[in-house]
């Protein structure tokens, strides 16, 4: 369960990331982002890049960061894909990953 | 040298790049399979197939290890070394294996068997293959060529990927703006973003395989250090590192070994939780005999595994080595574990996959682009100079090359009677002529109707090989989901999985060979 919530907040981090840009945005949103909101998407990106690698590497320090490399891997290539094939997908995802980062974290903490 | 900084970096990448990628193809191709060895190894070993997992491993091994070495015992006194491998998380059976004694300057042949770890009793009906391990001696060792020479060869290639790996950082200069862009069905710039989406999605993972690798083999590229420090050099320098792993010479004279059993005993007597991987005895009622018991070091960042060694006549401890580590002994062995990547669990293997995929594709498509964009030059009645037409040839044959190799390999292991002799070199003949048929293919034509050609024969060949499974073994797809024989199904799985990649390829080739029109200079030459 650790690591699924690590994925999850390495995967929300990148979907950030690429939601910051303004080509990215008005593929999946069809309108243009304002300056504010990206920064605000990028900081928020950034924390969650960084829960990611905090809760990776936990419990095993060597083997989280080799775990934490994989993830933003698999996060990059799913969201290029995604991006390249049906943006308009990624939509539903601004309320999936938040909603599956707080189930994780309830049944983790349980 | 060129005009500018960037420029010289682009000339950099381009030639380093290109001047080995095909070799760098098959190392990474073969490196990236090497990450399931073992269940490529289970796979091409029908006999292991349903031996059931174990629910007590590590409490099961004092029991196996004795039954093991009183069978070698029994059956191998005169070997120059008896090996027993454990099951593990990944391999299932217990790997009893001895070899013969060799002659003057050879070494012995090796004798392999299973036995199964519930039962205790060897199976009967070992296949004489590879399996995995041909994938991972061939990621270093190449085949049909000394291995020093190889191991030379492989490490330039390395060196010149960490050189292409940095270069094409610097010279990406929108590295991360660009990172989730991918624009399909634009041509050259299609395969530049796949390049580019490639190489940055899996950047760690490229360095740290790329510099790790240089570093498994660093003592052989620059062994200076060891021979100034050391008279007699690096022989010296491995005595000092590692002791345990050191060949003592036979002297031929006989003793009487304790009981295997009285040993074993001893050892889980002073180390009773411990997680045995392999049990070697060297020289077997020799005076030099000894008895080594490697532990298993699981998920921990480190490759060599701790060893107990003992004397096998007077039970004596005789040594005890790598349980604890140095600081720079902990830096390179780590490094040497995220090379090999032993360490992982199921997940963190297919990440290093996935990996290493990337890394086949960036290579892949850094090779064909740089062909497409010499051919996008070309004027319309120019004919295709040798060295594109050698450059494409050698891209057909190695990235359509390579998976009709491996599939003939997978396929040798089903069809090859038992009872052929040298059987295991056989499926490696096999790999390698069907990747020289393929090479001989590509070389006399490699346009969009040979790539279609190839990618429609691999998907046949993928999509046949689970079937082939099924009529040449007790099991099938269908039979592993229900026992929940997960790295069998797994197996037939990315079979067929392959087989829909390169039918999607060889669908849109075809559209594409459709949409060309009768005057282009395609049908004249090479495009793909």
């Amino acid at each position: 369960m650790t690591q699924l919530l690590a994925f999850l907040l390495c995967f929300t981090g990148f979907t950030g990331f690429a939601l910051a840009k303004s080509s990215h945005y008005r593929a999946v949103f069809a309108v243009r982002i304002d300056t504010k909101s990206s920064r605000h998407i990028l900081i928020m990106s950034w924390v969650c890049l960084l829960a990611s690698a905090v809760v990776s590497m936990w419990h095993q320090f060597g083997y989280g960061s080799v775990l934490f490399c994989g993830y933003m891997a698999v996060s990059v290539m799913c969201l290029a894909l995604v991006l390249s094939y049906q943006p308009a997908k990624l939509r539903s995802l601004i309320y999936v990953l938040p909603a599956l980062l707080i189930i994780t974290s309830i049944l983790m903490l349980i | 040298m060129k005009d500018s900084f960037f420029r010289s970096m682009t000339w950099l990448h381009t030639w380093t790049g290109l001047l080995v990628c095909w070799l760098l193809f098959l190392i990474f191709f073969a490196g990236t399979l090497s990450f399931f060895r073992h269940e490529i190894t289970l796979w091409s070993q029908p006999a292991i197939h349903d031996v059931a997992p174990q629910e007590n491993r590590v409490l099961s091994q004092q029991s196996q290890i004795t039954s093991a070495l009183q069978h070698l015992e029994a059956n191998a006194a005169d070997a120059e070394t008896w090996w027993v491998g454990l099951p593990t998380e990944r391999s299932r059976a217990i790997e009893v294996s001895y070899q013969d004694k060799g002659k003057e300057g050879e070494r012995g042949q090796w004798h392999d068997q299973f036995m199964d770890p519930n039962t205790e009793e060897t199976l009967n009906e070992y296949r004489d293959s590879k399996g995995g391990l041909f994938f991972y001696r061939l990621h270093f060792d190449l085949h049909y060529m000394d291995r020093t020479i190889a191991r030379w060869l492989v490490s330039f290639a390395s060196l010149f990927m960490l050189i292409g790996l940095i270069s094409g950082v610097v010279i990406h200069k929108r590295i991360f703006k660009d990172m989730f862009q991918f624009r399909k069905g634009k041509g050259v710039r299609t395969w530049l973003d796949a390049h580019n989406l490639s190489s940055v999605l899996a950047l760690p993972f490229h360095i740290m395989i790329t510099y790790t690798g240089l570093v498994t083999l660093i003592f052989m590229l620059f062994p200076y250090p060891a021979m100034t420090q050391y008279e007699e050099g690096r022989k010296a320098f491995f005595a000092d590192l590692n002791p345990a792993r050191q060949h003592v010479d036979i002297t031929g004279n006989r003793v009487e070994m304790l009981p295997m059993k009285q040993l074993v005993d001893q050892f889980y007597t002073n180390w009773p939780n411990i997680d045995v991987k392999r049990v070697i005895v060297d020289h077997p009622s020799d005076e030099t005999a000894q008895l080594k018991f490697y532990a298993n070091t699981g998920t921990k960042v480190q490759d060599e595994m701790p060893v107990w060694i003992y004397n096998t006549v007077t039970g004596e401890l005789v040594m005890t080595a790598n349980t604890e580590l140095s600081a720079s002994e902990t830096l390179y062995d780590g490094m040497i574990a995220l090379h090999t990547g032993r360490l992982a669990l199921p997940g963190l293997r297919w990440l290093f996959f996935v990996c290493g995929i990337a890394g086949c594709v960036m290579i892949g498509s850094g090779a064909v682009m740089w062909a497409k964009r010499i051919r996008e030059r070309m004027k319309a009645d120019q004919t295709a100079s040798f060295g594109l037409r050698l450059v494409e040839g050698l891209n057909l044959a190695t990235i359509m090359g390579l998976p009709v190799a491996t599939a003939a390999f997978f396929f040798a292991n089903r069809l090859l009677p038992d009872s052929f002799t040298g059987r295991a070199e056989a499926e490696i003949h096999l790999f390698f002529l069907g990747w020289l048929g393929v090479a001989l293919m590509a070389l006399y034509k490699a346009g969009t109707a040979q790539w279609r050609q190839l990618a429609q024969f691999n998907a046949v060949l993928w999509l046949l090989l689970p079937l082939c499974n099924a009529f040449t073994t007790q099991g099938n797809l269908v039979s592993y989901i229900v026992k929940q024989q997960w790295v069998l199904a797994g197996f037939d799985i990315l079979c067929l999985i392959t087989a829909a990649v390169f039918y999607i390829q060889s669908r849109k080739l075809a559209n594409k060979e459709a949409a060309t029109p009768a005057t282009s200079r395609t049908l004249k030459g090479q495009v793909v």
